[in-house]
C-alpha cells in the first residue's frame, strides 16, 4: 500500500489515486500535420524508464491532476508538484 | 509410544486445570496453556501426520511457525480451521482435532504403502505420467488426494473480522531479548512503539532458555518494558502475526484471540527482531517419528514439561545446545551427546560420542534406533541441532538483499537494502549480550556497528549425496536430497526452477526447514557458491492467514455494493423488481410474472398512451465558467458551443484513440452553463476526462465540473400523452420544441424540463431536486390511471430505445467502435478545430472499409428472435466472425423480432442477405437501418 | 442472471447504530451548494462569515464550505444561496446541489476510531481536503463537538450504514417510515 502526496491533500494511501499518463509527451497538434508514425508514439509509447520516472497522476478524492516523481524500481516517492501554472 | 510428561516442570501449564481433547478420534487429555504439540507429546502420540506423497508417517519436529509435519484440522464450538499447526494451536476442553492428508487416521493410514512405489514417484513425475488415458479419469482421484487438511463447504466464518488502520514511530517485529531492549529503548526515547509478538507470550527463546537482559531477570524487563511502550502510547501485542511488510511502510498483521483483528500498521521505522530458525540434520530416513529439532525438545520440556522420549539421542556441533541435553538430562531421560566435533569440553557430566554424526535413523513408525559411526544405537529420540536459519522472510518482502556469512554459514540481511533495521538471532547474532546490545542501540536509533567476521570452525554442515538411503529436505512437500540432484540432472539449476520443479519451499511452512538445504545442495551439484546459487522470492503472508480476517467486513451484501435510488422504496411498494443496471439497482419490470412477457406489455403501454420510469442514475455534471464551451468542443465529438441555451444537442466524448466511450446529451442553460449527461455507468469517467482537458488545456480557473447527479431525481414521462399526463398532474410545462430545456417553479423549487426522447416517442425528463422526488412521483402516480399508464422498468426501456436504434455505448460498441461507424460521420468531416480522438478517425484503420458497423438485422417471417451474441458469417468460403448481435429482442409494436449488430461493411449491406451462426444453427437475416421503428420521428410531438 | 435479495436499506431518521463508544445517526444538513473558483471571493459573496474548513474540522457556525479540492468546496448554508446557479461574476462557479450528501452522525469518544475501520491507513491529521477514500467510496469528513460527520453520497447510504453496523456488530433499529 504505497503513499502519495498530493500537491493539495497532503500525503494519501495509493487507492485514493489513478496513474493517468507519463509526463512530457505534449499532444501533437493540429491533426492535420501529424503523422500517422507520431501520433501513434504519442498514444502508444512510453519510456517506461527503470529508474526515475516523472508522471501524471489523479487524486480522485479532490480531482486534481499533477506530477509525481518516483523510483519505478525502488517505489520510492521523490517529489510531486502540481500542474505547471498552478500556485502550490 | 515415547512422549512423557514430567511431574513438575512447565513454567505455562496450569495443572489445576486439566482439559481434554479429541484427536483422531482419541482422547488426549492436557492442561491450560498446552499446545496441542505439547500436549500430545505428553500424551505418548508419536505419529501425528502423514507425508504429502509418500504418506510415510510424520511426527513433531519443532516450536513455531516452522513446523512442517503436525498440521490439523481443528473444530471447536462450532468454528473451523484447517491445516493449523499443533506448535500454534492452544489445546482447549472439547476441541476435535483430526490430522490431514491421512484416512482414517494418521495412525493407521489406508495410502501408507504408496511409499513403496517411491521410485515411481520422485519430484516432478506428473511431468511425465497421467498421459495415456484421458485426464478425466485421473483428476478426480487426484484432487480427493491432494492438499492436506479440508475445507468444511458448511462452515461459514463468524462475521467480519475487525479491520483497523493505525500508524506508530517504531514498529518492532519480535519481543524476543533484542526486540524488548529494542522496544525499551525507543519508548524511553519517547517513540510510540507498536511491539508484536508472534507467541502467546513475550520472552523468545528466553522462555525456556532464561537469562538476563541488560541485568535484569528477563521476567522483569519484559513486564518492565510493557510499561514503558505504554507509557509512551504505544502497545505491545501478543499472539499477533505480523505477516507481510510492504510499500512505504506498510504492515500487515493478525491478531489472534477472541475477536481476531487485521491491523494495518504505517510505521515510520521498523525493527525486524524475528529470531532464528533451527536447521535440522540430513542423514537416511531423517523424516521418521521421534526426529526432533534439539531446540524445540528443550521448548517442550521448560513451558509444558513434555518430554519426546527417554533415550535421547542429540546430535550438534556447537556448544549452544548442550543446554538442552543437560535439561533432558535433568528431568530423567537418558541422554547422549553426538558431537562432530573431536572434543567437546563443556560437555562434562554428559554421556558423548565425539567426532561423528548421525548416519541412518532406524524404525519404521518411529525412531528405533540410530546409526552412528557404523554401529546401531537403540534409542527412541534423535534431536538435531544442524545450526541456525535466521527468520528473513519479512526483510526480504520489503525488497531486502542476502549475503552470504560464511563464517556463521548463514544468509543474513545485507543492511541498507531495505528500510528496516535487523537485530538478534535474525541477523546472525546468538549471543544473548549481542543481541541486546543491537536491541538497545537499534531502539536509540543507532546506526548498527557492521559485524565482527566469525571464522570458520569447520566445514560447514551440508547433506551428503554419497550418503546411502533417502534424505529428506522438505518434509511437507516430500521432498529429498536426490530429487535436487534429479532437477540438477534434467536441468533445473536456477533456484526458481528447483523450486517449482521439486516443489521444494513450497508448502505451507514456505520452505524454513528446506529452503536453505535445498539451495545448498544444488550450490554443490553445480560447482557454484550459496551466494552464486541464490535465493527465491518471499513473499506474504509469512505465515498463513486466514482469509475471512483479509476480507473483513466487504462480504456478502456489502461485497459489491449498487448504488440505491432515492425512490427505491416507493418503486417496491408499486411492485417493482430490481436488478443491477451499470452498477445502479433499478426496476426491471413492475409486478408479477414472467419478466420477458411484463417487458412487452410495459413496452406496448409506452407506445399507446404514456409510461413514466426513474432516469435518476444519469450523470448531471455541470459545466460553468466562460471556458466550458471551450472544454465541450474539445471533449466532445460534436460540436456544443453553437448550441443555444435552451436546447440540448447529442453527443459522444471519444477516447484519443478514437473510440466511443460515451454518448449523451448535453443540455445548454446559458452562455457559460451547460449540463453534461454521462452514462450512469460511467459518470466518475466522463468527470474526469472533462477535468483533464481543463486542467491541463483549458485552463482551471476559466470552466468548472461539478457532479451532481445525485441532487436530483429524474422522472421520465414518455408516450403520446406524455404532455396531458403532466398537464394532468398540476406541472404547467412550458412549450417546448423538441430537445428544448426550461424550467418551472415547484414547490419553491425549480423544476428542469427536457424534452428529450430516449424511446423515440414524446418524452419530458423531469429533473428535481431529491427533497421533491416523493411528491412529484405522488403527483405523477397519481393521474396515470385515467391515461391508463404504467410505471416501466429499464428491461421495456431498453426495448423501446432498440427499436429506434438508438445505441448504448459498451452493449452495441465494443472497443474498436468510431462514430462514423455509428452513422455520425459529420463532425469527422467538417470539423477543422482539435477535439479528443480527431488524428485517430483519420488513420489508415479509421478509413477502412471492413470496418464493424452498426445496422439492424430483420429476421424472415414467423422467425425466432436472435441470440444475443450471435455471429454473422460469410456465405462461402473459411468461417470467421463478419461481426455480432449486439442487442435483441421481440417487438410488441412491430410484432416481429428486432436486432442491432456490428457487420463488417455493414452500411454498405443494407437489404442484402446475411447469414448468422445462432447457437450452432446457420440462419439468414436482412441487413436493414438500425432504426427499426418510426424512422421519419414523427412520433416525437406524440399527441396534442 | 440471478437476482440477489437487496434487503438493506438506509438508516432510518430516528435509527441509531450504537456501539460502547460511539452511536451513528443520520443528520439533517443545510442547503448543500458546490462552490468552485476563487473560494474566498464565493464565500464572501454567497456565505458571508462562513469559514473554509478540512478534513475533520470542525465549523464555528451555522454557515460554511467543506474543502474538498483546491478550488471546490461545498456550501452548506441555513438559507439557499442568494445567486442564481452558474457563473459568478466574481470568478466563482455556483451549482445548487441539493442532498449532493447524506450526512452521518458519529458521536462519542469511538467516533475517529470507527472511521478508522473504514479505511487503509490511520485518518489524515491537518489535510486541507475534507475529501478521503472510505470503505472503498470517496466521502468527506468534518468536526463535530461529540465526534465527527460523515458525508456520503445518497445512492450509497445502504452501504454505509450497512457497513458501519457490521463494524460495531450491531445492527440499526429496526426503520420507521424512512424520508
Amino acid at each position: 500500500m504505497q503513499r502519495f502526496p498530493c500537491p493539495f491533500c497532503g500525503p494519501r494511501d495509493e487507492t485514493e489515486f489513478h496513474f493517468a499518463v507519463e509526463a512530457g509527451h505534449a499532444r501533437p497538434e493540429p491533426a492535420g500535420a501529424v503523422s500517422d508514425a507520431a501520433w501513434a508514439a504519442y498514444l502508444y509509447e512510453a519510456a517506461s524508464p527503470k529508474g526515475t520516472t516523472r508522471e501524471v497522476w489523479l487524486h480522485l478524492t479532490c480531482g486534481e491532476y499533477f506530477l509525481l516523481t518516483r523510483d519505478t524500481l525502488t517505489r520510492a516517492v521523490n517529489a510531486s508538484e502540481p500542474l505547471p501554472g498552478v500556485a502550490p | 509410544m515415547s512422549g512423557w510428561r514430567h511431574d513438575s516442570l512447565g513454567a505455562e501449564i496450569d495443572r489445576d486445570r486439566p482439559l481434554r481433547f479429541t484427536f483422531d478420534g482419541l482422547s488426549v487429555p492436557g492442561f491450560e496453556g498446552d499446545t496441542l504439540a505439547s500436549a500430545l507429546m505428553a500424551a505418548g502420540h508419536r505419529i501425528l501426520g502423514r507425508s504429502f506423497k509418500y504418506h510415510r508417517p510424520r511426527g513433531l519436529w519443532g516450536l513455531g511457525a516452522e513446523e512442517p509435519n503436525a498440521v490439523f484440522d481443528i473444530r471447536h464450538e462450532g468454528s473451523y480451521l484447517p491445516n493449523a499447526r499443533a506448535t500454534l494451536s492452544y489445546a482447549q476442553d472439547g476441541m476435535q482435532v483430526a490430522s490431514v492428508n491421512a484416512w482414517p487416521s494418521a495412525r493407521r493410514d489406508a495410502f501408507g504403502l504408496l511409499d513403496l512405489a517411491q521410485r515411481f514417484l520422485p519430484a516432478g513425475f506428473y511431468y511425465k505420467t497421467f498421459m495415456r488415458l484421458p485426464w478425466r479419469i485421473y483428476e478426480p482421484m487426484i484432487r480427493r488426494m491432494a492438499g492436506l487438511g479440508r475445507v468444511d463447504p458448511d462452515y461459514a466464518p463468524d462475521a467480519d473480522g475487525v479491520q483497523i488502520s493505525a500508524a506508530c514511530d517504531v514498529l518492532v517485529i519480535g519481543a524476543g531479548p533484542a526486540g524488548l531492549a529494542a522496544a525499551r529503548a525507543a519508548a524511553e526515547a519517547g517513540k510510540t512503539v507498536w511491539l508484536l509478538e508472534d507467541a502467546r507470550h513475550p520472552g523468545g527463546a528466553l522462555r525456556w532458555r532464561g537469562g538476563e537482559i541488560d541485568g535484569t531477570p528477563w521476567r522483569d524487563y519484559a513486564r518492565d518494558t510493557s510499561q514503558a511502550v505504554e507509557a509512551a502510547g504505544g502497545r505491545v501485542m501478543t499472539d499477533t502475526s505480523l505477516w507481510g511488510a510492504f510499500d512505504h511502510g506498510a504492515f500487515a498483521a493478525w491478531q489472534r484471540g477472541p475477536r481476531p483483528r487485521h491491523w494495518r500498521i504505517r510505521a515510520a521505522r521498523c525493527i525486524l527482531a524475528s529470531g532464528a530458525i533451527e536447521r535440522p540434520l540430513w542423514f537416511a530416513d531423517n523424516d521418521r517419528p521421534g526426529v526432533q529439532s534439539a531446540e524445540a525438545a528443550l521448548h517442550h520440556l521448560a513451558l509444558y514439561g513434555s518430554l519426546p522420549g527417554r533415550r535421547i539421542l542429540m546430535a550438534t556441533d556447537s556448544d549452544h545446545s548442550l543446554p538442552v541435553a543437560r535439561a533432558l538430562k535433568d528431568a530423567g531421560a537418558e541422554v547422549t551427546v553426538i558431537d562432530r566435533r573431536a572434543e567437546v569440553p563443556e560437555a562434562t557430566g554428559l554421556a558423548q560420542i565425539t567426532g561423528a554424526g548421525i548416519e541412518a535413523a532406524r524404525g519404521r513408525r518411529g525412531v528405533t534406533a540410530a546409526l552412528v559411526k557404523g554401529e546401531e544405537i537403540p534409542c527412541d529420540t534423535i534431536l538435531c541441532a544442524g545450526g541456525w536459519t535466521p527468520s528473513v522472510h519479512l526483510w526480504c518482502q520489503a525488497g531486502g538483499r542476502l549475503d552470504m556469512d560464511e563464517g556463521r554459514d548463514m544468509l543474513v540481511p545485507r543492511p541498507g537494502t531495505a528500510p528496516m533495521t535487523v537485530i538478534g538471532a535474525a541477523t546472525g547474532t546468538l549471543d544473548l549480550a549481542a543481541a541486546v546490545a543491537e536491541g538497545l542501540a537499534a531502539g536509540a536509533g543507532k546506526t548498527p556497528a557492521p559485524k565482527a567476521p566469525k571464522p570458520r570452525a569447520r566445514a560447514p554442515l551440508r547433506p551428503d549425496p554419497a550418503r546411502p538411503g533417502r534424505q529428506w529436505l522438505d518434509l511437507q512437500n516430500d521432498v529429498t536430497l536426490k530429487d535436487v540432484a534429479l532437477a540438477a540432472r534434467e536441468g533445473f539449476t536456477s533456484v526458481e526452477h528447483l523450486k517449482r520443479y521439486t516443489t521444494l519451499g513450497m508448502a505451507t511452512d514456505q520452505g524454513r526447514l528446506s529452503n536453505f538445504a535445498g539451495l545448498a545442495a544444488m550450490a554443490a551439484l553445480t560447482n557454484r557458491s550459496v551466494a552464486e546459487t541464490g535465493t527465491t522470492t518471499y513473499r506474504p503472508p509469512f505465515q498463513p492467514v486466514p482469509l475471512s480476517a483479509i476480507a473483513g467486513p466487504a462480504r456478502g451484501a456489502l461485497y459489491h455494493p449498487l448504488k440505491r435510488l432515492a425512490l427505491e422504496e416507493a418503486h417496491r411498494a408499486a411492485g417493482a423488481r430490481f436488478r443491477d443496471y451499470g452498477g445502479w439497482l433499478r426496476p426491471s419490470v413492475y409486478g408479477q410474472g414472467d419478466e420477458a412477457a411484463l417487458a412487452q406489455s410495459e413496452a406496448r403501454t409506452a407506445r399507446t398512451t404514456v409510461a413514466i420510469f426513474d432516469a435518476s442514475p444519469l450523470g448531471k455534471l455541470e459545466v460553468i465558467g466562460p471556458g466550458a464551451a471551450a472544454l465541450l468542443d474539445f471533449t466532445g465529438y460534436v460540436r456544443m458551443s453553437t448550441l443555444r441555451p435552451g436546447r440540448a444537442r447529442y453527443g459522444f466524448m471519444l477516447s484519443e484513440s478514437g473510440i466511443v466511450y460515451d454518448d449523451g446529451v448535453v443540455l445548454r442553460l446559458g452562455a457559460d452553463h451547460f449540463v453534461v449527461s454521462a452514462s450512469s455507468s460511467h459518470v466518475e469517467g466522463v468527470r474526469f476526462v472533462l477535468e483533464d482537458a481543463r486542467q491541463d488545456r483549458i485552463g482551471r480557473a476559466s470552466v468548472f465540473v461539478h457532479d451532481v447527479t445525485q441532487a436530483y431525481v429524474t422522472l421520465t414521462v414518455t408516450g403520446p400523452d406524455a404532455r396531458a399526463l403532466c398537464r394532468a398532474a398540476g406541472l404547467a410545462l412550458p412549450d417546448l420544441p423538441h430537445m428544448g430545456v426550461g424550467e418551472i417553479a415547484y414547490q419553491g423549487a425549480r423544476l428542469r424540463v427536457a424534452r428529450i426522447s430516449f424511446t423515440g416517442d414524446m418524452s419530458y425528463e423531469l429533473s428535481v431536486p431529491a427533497r421533491h422526488a416523493q411528491t412529484l412521483r405522488a403527483r405523477l402516480d397519481a393521474a396515470l390511471a385515467a391515461f391508463d399508464g404504467r410505471w416501466i422498468g429499464l428491461e421495456a426501456v431498453m426495448l423501446l430505445r432498440a427499436e429506434k436504434g438508438y445505441v448504448l455505448i459498451g452493449k452495441d460498441t465494443d472497443g474498436s467502435t468510431m462514430p462514423q461507424d455509428l452513422g455520425w460521420d459529420g463532425p469527422r468531416a467538417r470539423r477543422d478545430d482539435e477535439y479528443l480522438g480527431k488524428r485517430s478517425l483519420f488513420t489508415p484503420e479509421a478509413a477502412s472499409t471492413a470496418r464493424r458497423q452498426l445496422v439492424g438485422l430483420r429476421v424472415p417471417e414467423g422467425g425466432q428472435p436472435i441470440r444475443t451474441g450471435a455471429h454473422l458469417i460469410p456465405d462461402t468460403g473459411l468461417r470467421r466472425s463478419l461481426g455480432f448481435v449486439t442487442s435483441s429482442y421481440v417487438s410488441p409494436v412491430l410484432d416481429r423480432p428486432i436486432a442491432l449488430a456490428l457487420l463488417e461493411g455493414g452500411l454498405q449491406k443494407i437489404g442484402q442477405t446475411v447469414r448468422l451462426f445462432d447457437d450452432g444453427v446457420v440462419r439468414e437475416a436482412v441487413v436493414t437501418a438500425p432504426c427499426a421503428y418510426d424512422p421519419e420521428g414523427e412520433r416525437l410531438d406524440g399527441r396534442a | 442472471m440471478e437476482e440477489r435479495d437487496w434487503t438493506d436499506r438506509p438508516l432510518a431518521w430516528d435509527a441509531v447504530i450504537a456501539t460502547p463508544t460511539c452511536r451513528v445517526t443520520r443528520q439533517q444538513s443545510g442547503y448543500q451548494s458546490l462552490v468552485s473558483g476563487d473560494l474566498a471571493a464565493g464565500l464572501t459573496v454567497l456565505a458571508p462569515g462562513a469559514a473554509m474548513i478540512g478534513f475533520a474540522e470542525t465549523p464555528a457556525g451555522a454557515d460554511y464550505a467543506i474543502r474538498i479540492a483546491r478550488d471546490r468546496a461545498l456550501l452548506v448554508t441555513q438559507s439557499p444561496p442568494a445567486r442564481e446557479a452558474g457563473w459568478q461574476a466574481e470568478g466563482v462557479a455556483l451549482s445548487p446541489a441539493g442532498e449532493c450528501y447524506a450526512c452521518l452522525a458519529l458521536s462519542g469518544t469511538g467516533a475517529m476510531a470507527l472511521l478508522a475501520q473504514g479505511l487503509t491507513s490511520a485518518p489524515p491529521t491537518g489535510s486541507p481536503s475534507a475529501a478521503l477514500r472510505f470503505a472503498g467510496l470517496t466521502v468527506l469528513v468534518t468536526g463535530a463537538p461529540h465526534g465527527c460527520l460523515l458525508w456520503v453520497d445518497p445512492a450509497s447510504l445502504s452501504y454505509v450504514t450497512g457497513f458501519l453496523s457490521r463494524l460495531t456488530g450491531g445492527a440499526p433499529a429496526p426503520d420507521a417510515a424512512s424520508s
